[in-house]
């Protein structure tokens, strides 16, 4: 009697838990490795999927999480960092408007020359 | 210090551009067909010098150099500022095109009185010419805010708490710009004398140098 009501617990904490352990593997496997430090945070969770206890596993979870949240706030600054230096003008439009700049004038003084001829 | 399209009420805008277009006009009555390579020149060196930012704090500030363009170039610094500012908003998205009359009023009235300033201040000394070229330069600037603040009053802010916000915002560069404009002033008094000085009013035209 005992046993089966082991074995019914074990199933229903499986039952409970397999799906997240294998939501985890698969964001585990989406993400690209990026650095040394990700590594380390993500190599326990394979460690776990054949068993383990579940404050463990929501623990590492919840690290696993934290961790994602650093990265993407990481990227969060790069892309402002970037979009910041794209509304900076290029050294392209720089040059042009000083030629532009000079074009004018020079055609002002060509102007200028005939009109004195005449 | 660009206004953006959108800010000001139509009615301003508008006005700003008939009187920016009739201080262009002014410009070119006194336009020296010997000087326009000077104001091409210095006409360029206005439209870089808002790019070259110099970190200051938490934020970072540029120079605006209408103390020069006056010194330089005397009533012809309108027509210089209003060239610079169009190619500005055009190629680096620098203020509205509507707004554009009213950005060329904000920096070429200063100018304009830069010029008029200089000119009235100088006695032939160069260290004169120095601290003219710092008050100047500093004014130029202090003004220029002025004017934003002033023209943010007709878009229904409070002139005063505008106009210190301004100022106050532009402290460090009405120094920079002050020791930077002097640095200049000096620099081509004594290289470049007959460069400081153009003919104020119309009756000189085509005389060439003034005495300093």
């Amino acid at each position: 009697m005992k046993f089966a009501k082991t074995a019914i617990r074990c199933a229903v904490f499986l039952g409970l838990f397999a799906p997240l352990v294998l939501i985890a593997q698969v964001t585990a496997a989406a993400e690209p490795p990026s650095s040394d430090s990700d590594k380390a945070v993500e190599s326990p969770i394979p460690a776990v999927t054949d068993g383990g206890d579940c404050p463990t596993l929501a623990a590492m979870m919840r690290e696993h999480q934290a961790a994602t949240a650093r990265d993407l706030r990481q990227i969060k600054r790069d892309m402002a960092m970037l979009r910041q230096s794209l509304d900076k003008p290029g050294i392209a439009a720089i040059f042009s408007g000083i030629g532009y700049i000079f074009g004018l004038f020079g055609v002002a003084a060509f102007v200028a020359s005939r009109s004195k001829k005449n | 210090m660009h206004i953006s399209d959108g800010v000001l009420p139509i009615s301003v805008s508008v006005a700003a551009y008939v009187a920016a277009g009739a201080g262009v006009a002014v410009s070119l009555r006194f336009l020296r067909p010997e000087d326009l390579p000077k104001i091409a020149v210095v006409t360029s060196a206005f439209f870089v010098a808002s790019l070259i930012s110099v970190p200051m704090g938490p934020t970072s500030v540029h120079l605006l150099l209408p103390g020069i363009v006056g010194i330089l170039l005397g009533p012809a610094a309108f027509l210089s500022i209003a060239v610079g500012l169009i190619l500005q908003c055009f190629l680096f998205q620098f203020g509205g095109i509507t707004a554009l009359g009213v950005n060329a009023l904000m920096m070429g009235v200063p100018a304009l009185v830069c010029a008029g300033l200089f000119r009235w201040l100088q006695n032939g000394d160069r260290r004169r010419a120095m601290c003219s070229g710092a008050l100047v330069g500093g004014l130029g600037t202090a003004l220029a805010a002025c004017f934003l603040a002033l023209f943010l009053a007709t878009a229904g802010e409070n002139f005063f708490a505008a106009a210190k916000l301004a100022l106050v915002a532009h402290a460090p560069v009405v120094i920079l710009e002050a020791v930077v404009t002097a640095a200049m002033t000096g620099f081509l008094f004594r290289v470049k004398p007959e460069l400081l000085c153009l003919p104020p009013r119309s009756k000189w035209r085509g005389k060439g140098d003034c005495s300093l």
